[in-house]
């Protein structure tokens, strides 16, 4: 008999401050290289953390003793990383589903990338590096970014 | 270009602390202005101040200055003055005039006013992971460990004797933790501006716990080990912690350790 198939889940939990970002950032391209992810699959996947994690501290992290939790699931051919905040203001909940949601971003968004604010939430560059990317809000208003990213058959 | 304005306010999280808003092109001339709210913070006997310079398009090197002598003044009564959002070309004269000695530097006015609470007021920051219990994933963790030891501050030699410790005790969960069905190791990392602790915890087998605490008990009477080639690696996270502990917890067996801060 096969034996099933399951994912190596890789959690941390943070306090929400920018300035631990960089070192998380840091922490999960170490563990992708651990698990025989390359150089260059793991730095892309850096880039990634950094965008959704500095989301999470600075749009959902309101309370200063708020926390971010980061998942990592690694199968053999691709990852998911799933990142999860308190929650934060309508306002900032509605961007960042128009963020993640629309494909060509709607006049507001449009609007607010072109005066520099916030433009998008950094998630171009999430979208342009991962498979798939999702949000969910649940009704205590815990806020999840879901991103998948697959390994290539070519330099990865 | 933005107009100069200067305002304070009490951060609504912790009123202890006050938010010092500044706006716009920063020159001589706004120094007054400047001043004068200073004064009122004086007089509200804050001590704690956090400069927001987000909004800041344009600082002069004599502002700058001025700022230096109020933080002066905080300072001589336990205090503090800290800069936070600084843009990229202010963060650049901040670096070329040497001043980011004297001013700590945040990204925003949350992460300053989380050091405050860090630094003066015995916050925790704590930091939980769960990974399989596999030795591969041990070396990332540690590194972040020794890094976030770095980044608050520890000196050198605690953040590599924090690693070490972090090292032994979690290689050691992976050996003894059962390595049936979905097992994985848990961390707790928790710092503050006097210490750290440290929770390991690992589901094992009731064999694995009596192993474990015999070889914690080798440190203490090496010459009755049964087996002389195994504890070295706790003897000396003993050895370096400054309190240490097997615990059993209803998730598995818990070692904790606490170090003091020494630089």
């Amino acid at each position: 008999m096969s034996e099933e198939l399951r994912p190596q889940r890789f959690q941390i939990s943070f306090p929400g401050d920018l300035e631990y970002v960089s070192s998380v950032r840091k922490l999960i391209s170490e563990v992708l290289v651990s698990q025989q992810y390359s150089h260059k699959f793991a730095y892309r996947s850096e880039v990634i953390v950094d965008e959704i994690c500095s989301n999470a501290v600075k749009y959902g992290c309101r309370a200063v003793g708020a926390s971010v939790n980061f998942e990592c699931l690694i199968w053999p051919d691709h990852i998911e990383m799933l990142v999860k905040d308190p929650g934060g203001s309508s306002n900032d909940i509605s961007k960042l589903r128009n963020a993640v949601t629309e494909a060509q971003p709607g006049p507001e968004l449009r609007r607010v990338q072109e005066a520099g604010l916030n433009g998008g939430l950094g998630l171009e560059i999430v979208r342009m590096l991962a498979e798939s990317i999702d949000v969910n809000i649940d009704e205590n208003n815990i806020t999840s970014i879901r991103v998948v990213r697959r390994r290539e058959e070519t330099g990865e | 270009m933005h107009e100069f304005s200067v305002k304070s306010s009490r951060s609504p999280e912790v009123p202890g602390i006050i938010i010092l808003k500044l706006s716009g092109t920063v020159t001589t001339e706004n120094i007054g202005a400047i001043h004068a709210e200073f004064d009122r913070i004086e007089q509200e006997d804050a001590n704690f101040v956090v400069a927001d310079v987000e909004s800041v398009e344009g600082i002069t090197s004599s502002v700058i200055g001025e700022m230096m002598g109020w933080r002066l003044s905080l300072a001589k009564r336990d205090g503090d003055l800290v800069l936070a959002g600084p843009s990229e070309p202010m963060r650049e004269l901040i670096l070329a005039l040497g001043v980011n000695k004297i001013f700590r530097l945040f990204k925003d006015v949350r992460g300053a006013v989380r050091y405050f609470g860090w630094e003066y007021r015995g916050q925790i920051d704590r930091f939980d992971f769960a990974f399989p219990s596999a030795l591969s994933y041990v070396p990332p963790v540690r590194q972040f460990v020794r890094r976030i030891a770095r980044q608050k501050g520890y000196g050198e030699k605690d953040a590599f004797r924090i690693e070490t410790i972090i090292d032994e005790i979690c290689n050691n969960a992976v050996e003894h933790g059962s390595a049936i069905g979905d097992n994985h190791v848990d961390v707790q990392f928790s710092i503050d501006s006097r210490k750290v602790e440290i929770n390991v915890i690992n589901t094992c087998s009731d064999d694995s716990v009596e192993t474990v605490k015999r070889m914690a008990n080798f440190s203490e009477n090496p010459n009755k080990a049964e087996d002389q080639m195994r504890g070295r690696g706790l003897a000396l996270v003993k050895m370096l912690s400054s309190d240490f502990k097997i615990l059993d917890s209803e998730n598995g067996t818990c070692v904790r350790v606490t170090k003091i801060r020494e630089d």
